[in-house]
């Protein structure tokens, strides 16, 4: 399970020492290392790994704690994988997680592509009321979760009459991600310089290819960040869900804290696993994709499609 | 209130432009003022959809709640409005002084875990960006994935390490260091926990705008004979600014609002303003207060962006 | 959405210099809106269901999370041919909120009976036409009878169980048989109360040889400041004891007796009272939401769940106590042997129901408010 050992412990691409071949400069790929920065590269890659420790100590506990036994996450009985095969069983945990995911992507999906809109517009425009319109995209940051929900639930059933389901908990959980993928994007573009854009149309480019071929591909990591976010944001929200989601759209954190009566048993533990192993796997298959079409020439590996650089 | 106001300044950017152009002067200077007009009817077709969702699903809603702050609260009704009349006491009430040590215990949080997250968050993003290599995504992607798990059993695994007999006081104790320290029910167990939960929200944006920094630059001030304290300053800082600005917002005002990690890792004197917020929704039985509360604090957070935003320059934001 | 809608927000998206321009922008905009709409709609899945008429063989139940026993919805649709869809929800007062709004789309919920009376007061659910529930007289008849639906007009009871003390009498270093079980000095700092106005106040009121149910307000204040000082000596105020309880982070915790069985099960040292002086009993029960699509099917599974096995099989499962007196000979020995899941009818005679308060209410909620903020 070399999936699981990438993300239990975290020094895995620590383990490979400053000294090996990725340090060449992302922007030129002149540099080897900035070796007369105030940031000593060495010591930079000694706080990043004690970074990823702390991420990853309570997720190694919860790696561990879903191959216990017993029925806790406190207390150590002995190694079982009987909360695999309850996991398997559970019609509703597993629905709850594809809610969670349909929710999650469309969401997600959405808000990227309108925030991005946005963050252009505020980014390169100017125009009256910029300010404030800069000032407003930061409320729903600032509303107090609850709050967002009770309203949204009076909105949605009292004012617009819709019935409560997938659809609610969608705009819900758009209306909560654009700000926070306009944010993001935004500072990826500040400081653009434009007469890329310039150049690019004094070589005949038409302004679509010129955004498409020069400007897209600068924002892409602003992007990919901005829709990480969003979609982080989205699988964890159980506030804002509990008061939009309806008649079949329970999502897996309405799940987890409907537990209450119960109490939260380890499948959840067994599922975050499973979701760890899953994605950690797509990361390392990514990579070595992406390795193998560099060295093959390719410019494009997943490197640059998916964060840039 | 700042919201309403909004909607309506911006609505007026279809009139001829003029005024606060001083305010955002700090982006690079538009030479063709000709071109103005049409600069603002692209912006405004670009930021339509992004106009019509937050209007039709954030400002409508918003309306609700003011409405709700001005209202009298009930057993069955939570909010009424008998006779038509607005009852403004809870806004008095919200401003009650007894709620002014919770207020500043919130912003002393949402403070210390800003600052926490910048000091992790800021070399662990300058290193990805600048010497991450083909590990970029991967180390990225390691930054995101404890977040792909559920918030309530992080929360637990914190609590089984931080716990009295835990495994950090174990760790500690074989190590001769003492067992039974207390880490749980401390303000430090909830900046932690903070911490812990906004950490991607400072890292992403810093590493967005980092990694478009030009290396050349930095080879070129020390060519020109800065040292690294200035170039680190001047050229790196500079960069990320934009990003850093962006990671603060984004872990300072969400975590402004959070009460989920003061009730779990916290104890009883951990209240915040959001779980007084929350109880006013729940237990506390006083949806008018919680509104009047919610608005007081929104209000309190966009005045706070407008003007730094006003002040430094927009671009930054 | 037309132009004249409303001018003001369709204002801003107007190209002053090309009208038509915005126009189909904005055209184009609400399209792109209607799709992602329409993307929800298509994965809602077990929603919709059409008005009168026969009713469609669906039921759309609102519950807590694991709180049914695995066989009883598959039971429950072999039955009777209908499709149930369970969704969870985490607090009587999430639950209140949506009910209260109307609309919601379910037919079953379970509320706990403070809420049923909130309920029923505010005219939010259905009346029940107990003809169609001939298995409701398998009740136990001090829940045919009980004040909060006397004669079983709108709830149906699910569960029912109290609220005293979960401890560790090892860690504690002694037994604990009453509230004052708070003061030992063992205990300082290990201990948690619920996050429940009614349940804490309650609380304080047997602490202080009060009725649980006094809206007095000095009784009030005198529970208030009996809470303040109480949360000087504990470590919480939450709901969430189970894991805490279990592993020595919380050695005393007030506590719902279902919970304290199952943290039993891993803690065999986790010892459960109900205090000498008095505590609440509550109980769950099914109750149909006005405007309900499916209260035909509705009054089916409730008439399902009162069957001697299938209630006995909820009761095994969750580990709460049954209403269900006819369930009693099908329940495992361990559960209806345990004097604190079933208590004695002694015991029971004193156990109290919360009962509405009407606006007094609102007085516990401030004095409530103060405790938490202190």
């Amino acid at each position: 399970m070399s999936a699981i050992d990438a993300s239990a412990s975290a020094p895995a691409p620590t383990r490979r020492h400053p000294a090996t071949p990725p340090l060449r400069s992302p922007a030129t790929g002149r540099h080897r290392g900035g070796r007369r920065t105030l940031l000593r590269p060495r010591w930079l890659w000694v706080h990043a790994a004690l970074t990823y420790v702390f991420l990853f100590a309570p997720i190694a506990v919860l790696v561990v704690f879903s191959f216990n036994s017993a029925r806790s996450g406190s207390r150590w009985k002995s190694a079982s994988t009987t909360w695999y095969r309850a996991l398997w069983r559970n019609a509703d945990i597993q629905r709850a997680f594809g809610n969670t995911l349909k929710v999650g992507l469309v969401a997600t999906a959405v808000a990227t592509v309108i925030g991005t809109l946005a963050a252009f517009a505020l980014s390169r425009y100017r125009f009256r009321g910029r300010l404030a319109y800069s000032t407003f995209i930061f409320v729903p940051l600032v509303i107090p979760e609850v709050v967002q929900g009770v309203s949204l639930l009076v909105f949605f059933l009292g004012v617009l009459r819709l019935q409560l389901g997938m659809r609610t908990l969608m705009l819900a959980h758009i209306t909560f991600s654009i700000s926070f993928v306009i944010v993001v994007v935004k500072a990826r573009l500040a400081g653009f310089d434009r007469r890329l854009e310039e150049a690019a149309a004094d070589l005949g480019a038409t302004p679509a290819q010129s955004f498409l071929r020069v400007v897209l591909p600068l924002a892409a990591p602003g992007i990919a960040a901005g829709a990480v976010l969003a979609f982080t944001l989205s699988f964890d929200d159980v506030i804002i869900s509990s008061f939009t989601a309806g008649v079949g759209s329970t999502t897996l954190p309405l799940y987890i804290y409907g537990q209450t009566k119960v109490g939260v048993k380890p499948t959840i533990n067994a599922l975050s696993t499973s979701i760890l192993a899953f994605t950690s796997t797509l990361l390392v298959v990514g990579m070595a994709l992406s390795r193998r079409a560099q060295r093959r020439g390719t410019s494009k590996g997943l490197d640059t499609t998916m964060f840039g650089g | 209130m700042a919201a309403p106001p909004t909607s309506e300044e911006v609505t007026n950017g279809a009139e001829p432009p003029s005024g606060d152009e001083g305010a955002t002067g700090a982006a690079p200077v538009t030479p063709r003022p000709r071109h103005a007009r049409s600069e603002g009817a692209k912006a405004h077709g670009l930021l339509g959809p992004t106009t019509i969702w937050l209007t039709l699903f954030l400002l409508a809603p918003l309306v609700i709640v003011i409405w709700y702050s001005v209202g009298t609260r009930g057993v069955i009704n939570p909010v009424q409005h008998p006779g038509g009349k607005l009852n403004w006491s809870n806004f008095s009430r919200a401003l009650d002084p007894s709620f002014l040590p919770i207020f500043i215990r919130t912003v002393a949080y949402a403070a210390a875990t800003t600052v926490a997250s910048l000091i992790l968050g800021f070399p662990l993003a300058y290193v990805i960006a600048r010497f991450g290599g083909t590990w970029k995504n991967v180390l990225l992607g390691l930054i995101i994935l404890p977040f792909w798990t559920s918030y309530l059993v992080r929360m637990y695994a914190w609590r089984f390490i931080l716990d009295e007999n835990g495994l950090a006081n174990t760790v500690l104790g074989s190590l001769g260091l003492g067992r039974n320290h207390q880490f749980t029910n401390t303000h430090w167990a909830v900046v932690l926990g903070l911490t812990y939960g906004f950490l991607p929200f400072m890292v992403l944006p810093l590493y967005a705008s980092l990694e478009r920094m030009d290396a050349g630059l930095i080879e070129a001030a020390y060519d020109l004979g800065s040292n690294r304290f200035s170039t680190f300053w001047r050229i790196t800082f500079r960069t990320s600014l934009p990003g850093v600005v962006a990671g603060v917002l984004l872990t300072f005002i969400p975590a402004l609002g959070d009460f989920v990690t003061p009730q779990l890792l916290g104890g009883t004197r951990t209240q915040t303003f959001g779980s007084t917020i929350q109880d006013q929704f729940g237990q506390g039985q006083n949806w008018p207060l919680g509104s009047a509360m919610a608005v007081l604090l929104m209000a309190f957070i966009l005045v706070g962006v407008f003007v730094y935003t006003s002040r430094v320059g927009e671009d930054v934001l | 959405m037309t132009e004249e809608h409303d001018n003001v927000r369709v204002a801003f998206l107007w190209d002053p210099t090309s009208p038509r321009w915005s126009r189909r922008r904005f055209l184009q905009t609400m399209g792109f809106m209607a799709a992602a709409g329409a993307a929800g709609t298509s994965c809602g899945g077990g929603g919709g269901s059409s008005g009168s008429g026969p009713e469609a063989k669906r039921l759309n139940f609102y519950n807590w999370t694991d709180y049914i026993a695995e066989s009883t919805i598959p039971g429950f649709t072999k039955a009777t041919g209908i499709k149930v869809t369970y969704d969870n929800y985490s607090s009587n007062d999430d639950l209140f909120a949506k009910i209260r709004q109307g609309g919601t789309g379910y037919d079953l919920i379970v509320p706990t009976d403070n809420f049923v009376v909130k309920m029923i007061d505010g005219g939010l659910l259905e009346k029940l036409d107990l003809s169609k529930i001939p298995n409701v007289k398998n009740l136990d008849p001090r829940f045919r009878t009980a004040a909060f639906d006397p004669g079983n007009r709108y709830s149906i009871p699910w569960q029912w169980g109290t609220t005293g003390i979960g401890y560790d009498p090892d860690a504690v270093g002694s037994r604990v048989d009453d509230w004052t079980g708070f003061d030992l000095p063992a205990v300082k700092g290990r201990s948690s109360f619920l996050d429940e106005a009614r349940d804490a106040f309650g609380m304080a009121m047997y602490a202080l040889g009060k009725d649980p149910n006094s809206t007095a307000a000095g009784d009030i204040e005198a529970a208030r400041k009996y809470l303040i000082a109480l949360k000087k000596k504990v470590k919480q105020i939450t709901s969430d004891y189970q894991d805490p309880l279990k592993s020595g982070g919380l050695i005393l915790a007030q506590a719902y007796s279902g919970d304290v069985f199952q943290v039993q099960a891993e803690n065999k040292k986790v010892q459960y009272v109900i205090p000498k002086s008095g505590a609440f009993q509550w109980v769950d029960s099914l109750c149909i939401p006005k405007g309900a699509k499916h209260p035909g099917n509705a009054h089916k599974f409730m008439n399902y769940i009162l069957e001697p096995k299938v209630g006995a099989a909820l009761t095994n499962y969750v580990q709460y106590g049954t209403p269900n007196k006819a369930a009693l000979p099908f329940v495992d020995k361990a559960v209806k042997d345990n004097p604190l899941i079933m208590p004695p009818a002694d015991v029971l005679a004193e156990l109290k129901f919360q009962k509405p308060l009407g606006e007094a209410e609102l007085k516990i909620a401030d004095a409530w408010t103060s405790v938490k903020t202190s």
